[in-house]
């Protein structure tokens, strides 16, 4: 093997894992990592962890220095890219200096988005990406009782787990009429916000905040119809956006994010990408889809490392899927778990709200597609399998619905382990 | 080189569910018999068939280990272990979505993550396992400890393709180790060259030529002076079948009955195969070599081969055991057990299916090392100072055939030859049980 120079933009996790997938299999070539902060890398999925209190900063960083060091890949930290320039090979830094490379692999992630709500910008929130981000909002949220958060998705409803376990009350704002839209159903979306409501949480739902301004220390929310809420910590969370600005001008296909195909590579030869960067096909194929979760950056990472090793590789398309777990509870929810088109799909479900279990499995014909679990032991590993790798429960169907956690096992011992 | 790490091996057909695994990892990892809390589970109440426990499978890249978003999972690049750091440990439960083989669980009674830890390399599942589902395989501890030591042969040797001889020679000197003479007396091993110019090519350690006949004689003679110069050294021998069972038989007999201290190893092809595929003492029955032609009345050996190994027990060797280069682990295990009898003469039977001679595409010889044993043709056993035990139980044999269908020397047998050629190896088979 030819020594290369791969140089990765941004040490999040698709970064991470695409320095350690290339490092894995190709010992001598040199791999550059570029971070756009001073610290050593980490998974801002952490962060709400960080801002209860629950993990320290010294103990969140995802390896130590020596790590690097032994695997011989190198930090360039604190400094951001400011423009690319594929004909050359290079890439410019903030602080003048330029790099070359022979492989690039984008990683850059995302940022907050900022809705367009008057007022809103010019107030300047808090938002959670960065551990910067992270220490203002804690720093703040020790020193108030209260706080209102905008966007009841993954990211709000983690930093509202988080505020709420510091001791302070939260609001809840979300434009939707549920929380944790796209992942859980109605009925399901309900049981959560429960479980919020029981620890000093409470929500705005189906609500749209009209304007927002700063006064004497409070942020003041008008909401569209009826009433006025005020708050010393106001916190948006209404979505990640990719970061692409340094890429304006240089040839590189971006839409919402960087267009990639199956083997993660953007349409310049030497260039790939992974992580919250990019937008690619969905799993059934219904276009180019952007969604910045946790397990597709890890996936990515990998494959565009492998890709960029000439193996040949081929990503089977984002399904959309995420798991948390809140106040002792847990919940999961993978794939397509409120379809649109009722006669194709078979849904089986249980529901008990007494015991705040919910269990939903959506098929597809024979194939299961999508499943919504709350609070029900079962290994969301294999169920995420089982819709990935297409295998149907087949004439064990009804067994399966029965009992969910000791078929899957079984599907997996006959189909993959 | 790959990390190669011991392995947590599950064999579900064999499991009875019986529980036992659940209940001993519960007991040693939380102190009581609540299954809730084992990190290994059977799959419990289905309607048909169990499919054994599930547990961690130690994956090479472990994708809990690479989405922790704590950094509170790591693989131990020494031992292959993935573990969790449960100070670390978030309970973000994201591993539990990213492990395919639900290796890694959160448990609701201790509000924690847990996983297998392979007990740290001595898992208890397995020692209560009864039926024999879980098994620690510890290929990778030999492999390493294989990778550490020194190849004790050149570069380059000139053994027909496929033979296992090159893989005998440099795996046996690696455990064998640079305090070692070796003969190796007319054969094939000779013929590819062992016998090399010093360093440069052939053996790295002191070795010889001896005649045909007088290896063992040899060998005696070299052990008695370095013992009387007061330097412990292994002699040891690599000799084909014909050296042992015919031309050297009768000082190999000698130097068993005055317990000389010697590592004899037989490496069996099961012929004069560098000379032109001549019948030896010990060709199976049935064979074709170019003195037991196949034609119109000739149809292969007429005769059973000697059994040599049985021979040297019924010597009183204090030492006898087979190999086969399929079980490189039993091997090992054998020659190291030859390597510490000080009092007489330990003998080694080791086959060596031979391509060229036996007529099989060089690719197959493990296949054919293999089924040698899985159809009980080759079994494999010790004979240690009375004590005979099987190294690799078969439990279904498989039928001789699978065996014979695979190697040209056999393609005229009829099938009162099968017949007689299954016969043959029910009752040789039929003997060593009598001595276990």
């Amino acid at each position: 093997m030819s020594e290369k120079r791969y140089v990765i933009v941004g040490n999040g996790p698709a970064g991470i894992n695409a320095a350690q997938g290339l490092r894995s299999k190709d010992s001598q070539s040199k791999i550059t990592l570029i971070g756009q902060e001073t610290t050593l890398p980490y998974s801002p999925t952490i962060l709400p962890y960080f801002v209860s209190g629950k993990i320290k900063e010294k103990d969140l960083f995802l390896s130590k220095e020596e790590y690097f060091k032994k695997e011989n890949i190198e930090l360039i930290l604190g400094k951001g890219v400011v423009s690319l320039s594929p004909q050359e090979g290079k890439l410019f830094l903030k602080d003048g200096s330029s790099l070359h490379y022979d492989v690039l692999i984008l990683s850059q992630g995302g940022s907050p988005i900022i809705p367009n709500i008057p007022g809103l910008r010019e107030v300047n929130p808090l938002v959670l990406r960065t551990l910067t981000g992270a220490k203002r909002l804690r720093s703040k949220a020790l020193k108030v009782s209260k706080a209102i958060i905008l966007g009841a998705g993954l990211i709000g409803m983690q930093t509202a787990q988080a505020l709420s376990e510091i001791g302070i009350s939260v609001e809840v704002i979300e434009l939707l009429s549920q929380v944790l839209p796209g992942y859980f159903d109605q009925k399901g979306s309900a049981l959560i916000q429960k479980v919020y409501e029981s620890h000093r949480v409470s929500f705005y739902t189906s609500t749209q905040v009209e304007s927002v301004e700063f006064k004497k220390g409070s942020y003041n929310l008008s909401l569209k119809k009826w009433k006025t809420l005020n708050t010393p910590l106001l916190f948006v969370a209404t979505g990640v956006a990719p970061n692409i600005d340094f890429l304006k001008g240089s040839g590189i296909e971006v839409k919402k994010g960087i267009l990639v195909d199956k083997a993660m590579r953007t349409n310049i030869s030497n260039i790939f990408a992974a992580g919250d960067v990019v937008q690619m096909e969905d799993f059934w194929g219904r276009g180019r889809v952007n969604q910045p979760i946790l397990i597709h950056a890890v996936d990515q990472g990998r494959m565009a490392a492998a890709s960029a090793l000439d193996q040949e590789v081929s990503h089977e398309g984002n399904i959309s899927m995420n798991l948390f777990h809140f106040f002792g509870q847990n919940a999961f929810s993978i794939g397509l778990v409120s379809p649109d088109e009722r006669d194709r799909y078979k849904v089986h479900q249980t529901y008990v709200p007494s015991k705040r279990r919910y269990l939903k499995f959506v098929f597809d014909g024979d194939l299961l597609v999508g499943v919504m679990v709350i609070n029900t032991i079962l290994d969301p590993g294999i169920l995420l399998q089982l819709i990935r790798r297409r295998i149907p429960p087949g004439k064990d169907k009804e067994e399966f619905l029965e009992r969910p956690l000791e078929m899957g096992r079984k599907l997996m011992c006959q189909n993959w382990r | 080189m790959e990390a190669v790490f011991n392995q947590l091996a599950i064999y579900p057909e064999k499991c009875n569910n019986c529980l036992d695994c659940e209940k001993v990892c519960a007991r040693i990892k939380t102190g009581t018999e609540d299954s809730t809390h084992s990190r290994i589970r059977t799959i419990k109440s289905l309607k048909e068939n169990y499919y054994g426990p599930v547990v961690c499978v130690q994956c090479n890249e472990p994708d809990c280990a690479n989405i922790c978003p704590a950094g509170a999972i790591h693989k131990n690049s020494e031992t292959g272990i993935v573990s969790i750091d449960d100070k670390k440990c978030v309970r973000c439960l994201l591993c539990t979505l990213a492990c395919p083989y639900c290796g890694i669980f959160y448990s609701y009674k201790d509000q924690n993550v847990i996983k297998c830890d392979l007990c740290n390399g001595d898992p208890e599942c397995v020692k209560v396992c009864e039926p024999g589902a879980l098994k620690y395989l510890r290929h990778a501890e030999l492999y390493r400890e294989w990778a550490s030591k020194e190849d004790l042969f050149s570069p380059g040797l000139s053994a027909c393709m496929g033979c296992n001889s090159e893989l005998i020679v440099r795996f046996s000197l690696r455990i064998l180790g640079k305090n070692t003479i070796l003969a190796t007396p007319p054969g094939c091993i000779p013929g590819f060259g062992a016998v090399g110019l010093s360093d440069t090519t052939g053996a790295r350690i002191p070795i010889f030529h001896p005649l045909l006949s007088n290896t063992a004689a040899m060998l005696a003679g070299i052990k008695r002076y370095y013992r009387r110069m007061g330097r412990e050294v292994y002699v040891v021998t690599f000799a084909g079948d014909g050296g042992t069972a015919d031309v050297g038989f009768q000082t190999l007999s000698g130097a068993v009955e005055r317990g000389e201290n010697i590592i004899y190893i037989c490496v069996d092809n099961e012929g004069y195969m560098n000379t032109g595929i001549q019948r030896s003492g010990t060709t199976s029955f049935g064979a074709w070599t170019t003195t037991t032609p196949v034609g119109k009345t000739s149809k292969g050996k007429t005769r059973e081969s000697k059994n040599l190994p049985m021979i040297m027990v019924m010597h009183g060797a204090p030492y006898v055991a087979t190999a086969n280069t399929a079980f490189l682990e039993d091997y090992a295990q054998k020659l190291k057990k030859a390597m510490e009898i000080k009092d007489g003469v330990a003998y080694i039977h080791l086959l060596s299916p031979c391509p060229t001679g036996w007529r099989f595409p060089p690719e197959k010889t493990i296949e054919v090392s293999r089924l040698a044993v899985e159809t009980n043709f080759f079994p494999l056993w010790e004979y240690e100072r009375g004590k005979f035990r099987f190294t690799h139980s078969v439990e279904n044999p498989k039928p001789v055939e699978e065996y014979t269908r695979l190697i040209g020397k056999y393609d005229h047998l009829n099938k009162d030859q099968i017949e007689k050629f299954q016969r043959i190896v029910k009752e040789r088979m039929a003997l060593l049980k009598k001595m276990g």
